[in-house]
């Protein structure tokens, strides 16, 4: 969907973007991680041109973004950014449906997208449209965010830490509805954020970024399993690294069968993570779980040794 | 009829009437007044009539407005975008400087290369109006978050699209606030234009001045304040027009 091939960016001699490579596939996620100042917001804006590349290009669907107008390329792409930036003097309902009306649609069918987007976002439409974004608290500013990124349909949401400033409840909510979003429209994700939890939580292809140069791609249980370098341990948890796998495997990924005995507790779902498995044994006093049903539908176990097989 | 009554209870609406009022009655009140008067003063004004002197009024200073907001909003625009961005110090002081000028010296100056009467004193009136839009203008396109100006480019609105349709609805209530500064001076200042020949609510006043009959003075004074007062609460009015957002 869209490809960063040799691209470079300097702010005053300083290179923020060090020849970086990097594809996104069509309908993923791309999580771009790092500290700040590793580059991700750089590259991020790169794609949709707020930035402009000193060497290298970028392709968006096959073609050199350079190629298509900066107006044009922007409204394919959503654009959602920490802070919001919901239009203040406009209703919810004018604010989701900004890119619709730059792009002309006729009105039955902008308002008609409105509707399905704030029931995808969950907000109730009667309770929620033609409020102004000051009346409504931060995570629900930032759904309204996400509603107007993808009110034009774009091939690809571009988002710049978009759940950093909500707190840590809310941003659960909020990544829970992404990833639900994401499975229902199909929508290419990519994302910035220097939280780990929620670059693990999201699931998708992690890009660890460090001093504007991309040091590692992969799974998040691929890259916590074998980080290529000193700096992509020490950013994913340094000597707490190995508690943060946990939070990227499932209790299907190491759960092996067997018939659970009886007086073994309340079964844990396969889909549920190695630290929620952990955390029931520490609380439960137990090393062993039953699991509900693994892959092959048959039941199984989970034993504390298999939390630290490798 | 109730909502009648509260238009009458607006201030705009009630002075707005003794303007006129007086605009059109000061000839036939004059003669009456003699009392406040030392005996012997001439009580009729009989250059122009009071209609014609507001008229006079009026016209310079609606033009001069126009030519300063439109010469204000301009510079506060140039300075605001990134063009125009490294200039914003300099037109700023270039401003302040022109207010410097004592508006007399400035009628003054303008006389010889301008001639007598109305166009010197237009002159001055945008050389004055100019600064306080301007000001607003920068303050006002200054005021608009940089999170909304990020989530403009982002979401595709061109250049032209986003001042229109955010940048200006979001300035336009501190823009407007300068913008009634700068009609409300100028209305007190074109008063002056008159020491060089124009026709304005000032000539009474000048002619006063010169020949010591205050009641011209106390005339001329009244309906420029009532015609200044008026015009502020209108701008206020509209002000208050405005959506509340953001608050």
């Amino acid at each position: 969907m869209i490809r960063f091939e040799g691209i470079c960016k300097s702010f005053g001699g300083a290179r923020a973007v060090n020849d970086v490579t990097l594809d996104v596939a069509r309908g993923s996620l791309c999580a771009l991680v790092g500290t700040s100042g590793s580059g991700k917001s750089t590259l991020l804006r790169l794609a949709n041109r707020l930035l402009e590349a000193d060497e290298g290009s970028i392709r968006f669907d096959g073609a050199d973004v350079t190629n298509i107008p900066p107006v044009e390329l922007r409204r394919r792409m959503g654009y959602v950014i920490q802070s919001v930036g919901l239009f203040p003097h406009w209703t919810v309902e004018r604010n989701i449906a900004t890119v619709p009306r730059l792009l002309g649609w006729p009105s039955a069918r902008i308002d008609q997208r409105v509707a399905e987007l704030l029931d995808l976002v969950g907000l109730p439409p009667g309770l929620h449209a033609r409020r102004y974004p000051d009346e409504l608290s931060g995570g629900q500013q930032q759904r309204v965010g996400v509603a107007r990124a993808l009110a034009g349909e774009p091939e690809l949401l571009l988002m710049d830490e978009p759940f950093g400033a909500v707190d840590p409840p809310t941003r659960r909510g909020l990544q829970d509805s992404l990833m639900a979003i994401q499975k229902r429209t199909g929508t290419t994700i990519l994302l910035v954020t220097h939280d780990v939890e929620e670059a693990i939580r999201l699931g998708g292809t992690l890009a660890v970024l460090d001093q504007g140069r991309l040091l590692q791609t992969g799974t998040p249980a691929q890259v916590l399993a074998q980080p290529a370098t000193d700096a992509v341990a020490r950013f994913f948890g340094g000597p707490l690294l190995g508690l943060n796998r946990l939070k990227a495997l499932r209790v299907g990924d190491r759960a092996h069968a067997g018939a659970p005995s009886p007086g073994e507790g309340e079964p844990i779902d396969a889909e549920a993570t190695l630290e929620a498995a952990l955390a029931r044994m520490v609380a439960e006093g137990r090393s062993r779980l039953p699991v509900r049903r693994l892959a092959n539908g048959a039941p199984g176990v989970l034993d504390l040794a298999d939390l630290v097989r490798p | 009829m109730r909502m009648a009554g509260r238009l009458a209870r607006r201030p705009v609406v009630w002075v707005g009437a003794i303007f006129l009022a007086l605009t059109f009655g000061m000839g036939g009140l004059a003669p009456h007044l003699g009392f406040l008067f030392r005996a012997g003063t001439r009580l009729v004004y009989t250059r122009a009539s009071f209609p014609e002197l507001v008229a006079s009024h009026a016209l310079l200073t609606g033009a001069a407005s126009l030519i300063a907001i439109a010469i204000g909003l301009a510079a506060a625009l140039f300075a605001t975008r990134p063009a125009g961005r490294a200039y914003a110090a300099t037109l700023d002081r270039l401003g302040a400087l022109a207010q410097t000028f004592p508006p007399v010296a400035v009628l003054a100056l303008a006389v010889p290369s301008l001639g007598y009467g109305a166009l010197p004193t237009g002159f001055a009136l945008v050389l004055y109006g100019v600064l306080p839009v301007m000001g607003a203008g920068m303050a006002g396109l200054r005021s608009v978050p940089a999170a909304v100006l990020e989530a403009a480019d982002g979401t595709g609105f061109s250049p032209g699209t986003r001042l229109w349709r955010i940048e200006l609805p979001l300035a336009a209530p501190i823009l407007l606030a300068g913008v009634r500064t700068s009609v409300t001076i100028g209305i007190g200042t074109a008063t002056i234009g008159s020491t060089v020949g124009a026709l304005t609510l000032g000539s009474p006043i000048i002619d006063g001045l010169s020949g010591d009959n205050p009641a011209f003075v106390l005339q001329g004074t009244v309906l420029v304040a009532l015609f200044a007062v008026t015009v502020d609460l209108a701008i206020g009015e509209a002000q208050r027009a405005l959506p509340q957002r953001p608050n």
